[in-house]
């Protein structure tokens, strides 16, 4: 009699255990994935972001603003789709779920006072969603539960050469007109020295940087 | 009956122990993750710095080469050397009206030398300590700002635990002379060299006290456990790069980065006819260079030229390099 009583409610809990590690699994997969998002796909193309190309092809007036793409964080890291490095996992640990990766990259900057200059990055806020529903006899048991598993992190970076122009005019407007020989807006009739003491004023910053 | 109550609990304590220890495992990588994203961002402020004054060397250097030629094309023209007309006194190709031209573009041409040094020294500006201060300053309000594009992770208290020079030999040499050029190879920052040049090296701390998804079974309450994220990471070379920008064409336009420029004429064209004004144009030039196909690049110096050499800075994650800390005393916990 006490075993037809107890046997449901202890397999419940043994159910309960088997699905506990995997959300448990899922969870620690989601901050994986988000991980190699930002530390390892969104690492920007080096010669797009950083070079003599990069500087020539974002001068004022020939460049567009700069474009940020980033990597989302890859499903892969909780399924075996081809995309993530390292071994196969069994299905077993696979969310039951919808699993969706997204990232939004741009361009910020901080002011924290005692810089003499502003401070600007790109970021990118790498997130991840997925859900371990649960299945099986428990939900026979408990109906359509699902726990929600989800990951994000906003990744800082030093930025390309575009958003540096971009972000502060006044170097972009002295670099620009070398490269470019560019007419100085004044005419210039006489050559002004250097003065003795040139001034350390921080750049202002473009709007939206 | 005991038996089947004693099982049950033992299920259970078991389902408290697996939830609890995914927990954990998630919350570390939290804070690891919370920890790079901090130490890697904040690293921005130099390389950043650096990146500018490159870009505006650069700019430096093509109007320095600019000023040059000009100087030397003036003085041609004094002379009436070069092959202008110095017999008269109008049209392009008298040596009176190439002079008028050539001394606008000088003065033009140092009026920019002088605004590039002086953003130059603007952007210079800031000391490697200025530097580690404003990283600090920016951490917490990385902190402050959490949840926004200029913000860390909410859940965790960020320390900047070290800021220091990176003295070994993981440099590149990139730099340019009269005769060769060197780009990559590891090499030795030189002693003495000013911190102010030197990578910075730093490590971030990210840590929080959790509270256990089950903080109470029965009797028993469960302690918060701390999430810790140590990451350190350091400035360095994205990219090196050699090139001579008179030559090589800027696969964007199909022209030559730095073209050639006629500043002995009010049109920017050569006036002694195609490709004739020899002795008057800026020709950021460039020579010849054949490769062995692996490795090695030589030039047949028979041409003027502007060669730039020069590397692009970023940051990279390191392996902390602080040893041990201490909560508390090393680092704050939210």
């Amino acid at each position: 009699m006490e075993t037809a009583l107890i046997l449901p409610l202890f397999l419940l809990v043994l159910y309960g255990v088997i699905w506990i590690i995997r959300a448990g699994v899922v969870n620690e997969r989601v901050q994986i994935a988000v991980r190699y998002s930002g530390l390892v796909s969104n690492e920007v193309s080096p010669y797009v972001q950083y070079s003599m190309y990069a500087l020539y092809n974002n001068l004022e007036g020939i460049g567009s603003p700069p474009t940020f793409s980033c990597g989302a964080p890859t499903t892969d890291a909780l399924e075996n789709n081809g995309q993530f490095p390292g071994p196969l996992t069994s299905s077993f640990w696979f969310p039951s779920g919808v699993t969706t990766g997204t990232c939004t990259p741009g361009e910020t900057s901080l002011q924290p006072g005692v810089a003499i200059q502003p401070e600007i990055f790109t970021h990118t806020l790498s997130q991840i969603t997925s859900a371990t529903p649960i299945q099986g006899v428990l939900s026979s048991a408990l109906g359509s539960v699902s726990q929600s598993v989800s990951a994000a992190q906003n990744y800082l970076d030093a930025p390309g050469l575009g958003t540096v122009l971009t972000c502060l005019p006044e170097v972009d407007d002295a670099v620009s007109a070398s490269l470019q020989r560019t007419k100085p807006s004044l005419n210039v009739n006489s050559i002004a020295p250097l003065a003795d003491v040139l001034p350390r004023s921080a750049f202002a910053l473009a709007g939206g940087c | 009956m005991p038996v089947w109550a004693f099982g049950t609990l033992t299920v259970l304590v078991l389902f408290v122990f697996a939830l609890s220890y995914g927990s954990m495992l998630r919350w570390q990588i939290r804070a690891q993750n919370a920890a790079d994203a901090a130490a890697r961002g904040l690293l921005s402020v130099q390389a950043t710095q650096w990146n500018e004054m490159e870009s505006d060397l650069q700019a430096a250097a093509v109007e320095e080469y600019r000023i040059r030629t000009i100087a030397q094309s003036t003085l041609l023209t004094i002379h009436g050397d070069g092959g202008c007309n110095s017999l008269a006194f109008s049209g392009p190709t008298s040596c009176e009206v190439m002079y008028e031209n050539l001394r606008s573009q000088y003065l033009d041409a140092v009026a920019r030398y002088t605004s590039d040094i002086t953003v130059l020294h603007r952007i210079t500006g800031p000391t490697f300590d200025d530097q580690a201060n404003a990283m600090k300053a920016s951490l917490a309000l990385l902190q402050q700002n959490c949840s926004l594009n200029n913000g860390g992770d909410c859940a965790f208290d960020y320390t900047l635990v070290a800021a220091q020079p990176r003295v070994d030999q993981y440099m590149e040499d990139v730099y340019a002379d009269c005769c060769s050029f060197a780009v990559g190879g590891g090499t030795v920052a030189p002693a003495g060299l000013t911190k102010n040049f030197t990578p910075m090296e730093i490590e971030v701390v990210a840590c929080a006290n959790v509270q256990a998804p089950v903080p109470s079974f029965f009797t028993f309450k469960a302690p918060t456990y701390v999430a810790i994220g140590r990451a350190a990471a350091t400035t360095i070379m994205a990219t090196q790069e050699f090139m001579y920008p008179g030559t090589i064409v800027n696969p964007r336009t199909n022209q030559p980065f730095q073209p050639v420029e006629y500043p002995e004429s009010a049109t920017n064209a050569p006036v002694l006819g195609a490709n004739n004004d020899f002795w008057y144009k800026t020709d950021f030039g460039g020579n010849p260079a054949t490769t062995d196909g692996q490795s090695m690049f030589w030039y047949q110096l028979v041409n003027d030229g502007l060669l730039t050499a020069v590397g692009w800075w970023s940051s990279i994650a390191i392996t902390p390099f602080s040893g041990t800390l201490a909560p508390g005393a090393s680092f704050q916990c939210k």
